[in-house]
């Protein structure tokens, strides 16, 4: 976890990390970073997605 | 009436036929699977508490019942254990955790309640990751269980005491819970057979959470049938659960039943990358043999590529830290030195994590869950390795290893499907290994069948510990 990019956690956390912290997280902040980066590529094709009823996820196969 | 050494490795359903005919009664059996934990317990800590005296009271009004002619349901006399995430009345929940551990419920959890009037005698409440929150259910404030086909390695997690009783005869069956592979992945390392139902079948009323919109419960036995039995019983809408989806329920144990001779005409697809990729030697053998039994009874493979898969595990994790966080924000802000570090990293890791981020990663799961299910459609099921990774050494088990574990699983919570592990084989050191098999939601029915199908041809049930 040493080698993670702080540049890119304060851009994507939106404040800085102390070492501590990076050591305390392990590897929980590199996939925290990892999915917040993947959530940035999909953002731009959510204009049209209908954003409520979050917890029906097999809405199309019910029936 | 006696208990001979069979017993403990029975089916329900033998176990059941068993005491109708008289060989022993709900009592004798309750009595000798309790010694059995009591012998067990130092070498493999699957159990938190163990309810002996309130186990032997209704193991007594069940012979008593018996006797008199009543069978209160399907599980009459049968001797279960449940995660110690579940609530039970009068009987400590601790979450395998020290800033719960003094939580003494004053209701049953629904699923909990349910099983009781089926008839099920509670042996007592299952060891497990402090919060349900790691891999290798290691971090339990009560010290980690251990695998009974080899003492020194991993069960697995988060359901990691639930796999080790079920697997080494001490309980018929247990309810573990599934986030990201916590009913799946200590099965296929344990050698047994858990199903994660779709979300929504099973209430999860009653039970301490994860992460609200990816946790599942389901039960956890030796064969597909005992699985079947045992989700009969769980399935349903709990007016409790606003989660839960009101259809019927099918008969999951005629489905079990009337498992046909072949698969002609089921269409199977076979997602290899990269779920089949990078598995310990002698897996990859095992996994074929499997696929290859799937050809020989009929059945369709077909190779593809499983849209946003990497992706949905991504988002997966993300909503896993924001809602632990938040439903531990309470207790962690009183007590965080009651916290061990590896729920408290979770914790104070969600944290960080921003109302928007968590809103754009629900509203991301729902576009890909759409197109992912569209994708697979055409299948009546997919088929893959349980987990990429074995039970390690327990002295070689690290935190960092949730990741590449959860490759396998994770998705299929953030899609919300049905999924079983079977057993499959044993690798060379003579561990588990485990078969995924993942069905069409709400069709636990179809789902056991393929599962029944292929552990009938396989043969790999009736192998059991030498503990």
């Amino acid at each position: 976890m040493s080698d993670i990019d702080k540049a890119r956690l304060s851009e994507f956390f939106g404040r800085e990390f102390s070492d501590g912290e990076i050591e305390a997280y392990g590897a929980r902040l590199a996939r925290q970073l990892t999915g917040l980066e993947r959530l940035r590529q999909w953002e731009p094709e959510l204009g049209l997605i209908e954003p409520a009823v979050v917890t029906r996820i097999l809405r199309t196969a019910e029936t | 009436m006696s208990i001979d050494d069979s017993a403990p490795f029975a089916t329900i359903g033998e176990a059941r036929d068993r005491m109708a005919a008289g060989a022993f009664g709900p009592l004798a059996l309750t009595e000798a699977l309790l010694d059995r934990i009591e012998r067990h317990q130092n070498s493999l800590n699957s159990f938190i508490t163990v309810t002996r005296e309130t186990a032997l009271k209704e193991a007594a009004a069940a012979e008593a019942e018996l006797k008199a002619g009543h069978a209160r349901g399907p599980l009459h006399g049968i001797p279960l254990a449940y995660k110690d995430l579940l609530a039970t009345a009068g009987v400590r929940t601790t979450f395998a955790s020290k800033a719960y551990a003094d939580w003494v419920p004053d209701h049953d959890a629904s699923l909990v309640r349910r099983l009781r009037e089926a008839g099920a005698i509670m042996l007592g409440k299952l060891n497990l990751s402090e919060g349900a929150a790691d891999s290798s259910s290691q971090s339990s404030a009560f010290g980690g269980p251990c695998n009974p086909w080899n003492l020194e390695r991993i069960t697995g997690g988060s359901s990691g005491g639930s796999a080790a009783a079920v697997a080494a005869g001490d309980v018929f069956g247990a309810i573990g819970s599934d986030t990201a592979m916590s009913i799946r992945q200590p099965a296929a390392l344990c050698g047994i057979v858990g199903l994660k139902p779709s979300y929504g079948r099973v209430s999860k009323h009653g039970a301490m959470a994860l992460s609200f919109s990816l946790d599942h419960l389901g039960p956890m036995t030796r064969t597909v049938r005992d699985t079947a039995l045992m989700l009969q019983v769980m399935a349903g809408y709990d007016p409790d659960d606003p989660t839960t989806v009101d259809l019927p329920v099918p008969d999951y144990v005629d489905a079990v039943d009337g498992a046909p001779a072949r698969l002609d005409g089921v269409r199977i697809g076979v997602p290899r990358q990269p779920f089949y990729e990078g598995l310990p030697e002698g897996w990859d053998r095992l996994i074929e043999d499997a696929l290859d039994l799937f050809v020989k009874l009929g059945a369709v493979l077909e190779e593809f590529v499983l849209p946003h898969a990497a992706d949905l595990n991504h988002l997966g994790s993300l909503i896993v830290f924001a809602e632990g966080a938040a439903f531990h924000a309470d207790a962690f802000r009183r007590d965080p030195e009651k916290f061990g570090p590896n729920l408290r990293a979770l914790v104070e890791s969600g944290e960080n994590l921003g109302a928007v981020h968590y809103i754009q990663a629900q509203r991301v799961r729902r576009k890909l869950c759409e197109e992912t299910l569209a994708a697979i459609a055409s299948y009546d099921a997919l088929v893959l390795p349980t987990t990429p990774l074995p039970a390690c050494p327990i002295t070689e088990d690290d935190p960092s290893l949730t990741g590449p574990r959860l490759r396998n699983t994770l998705l299929f919570n953030v899609l919300g499907l049905p999924a079983i592990s079977v057993p499959c084989g044993f690798d060379g050191d003579g561990m588990p290994v485990g078969l995924q098999i993942v069905g069409k939601g709400f069709a636990e029915d179809r789902l056991l069948t393929l599962a029944r199908v292929y552990e009938r041809e396989a043969g790999w049930y009736d192998r059991h510990p030498a503990i």
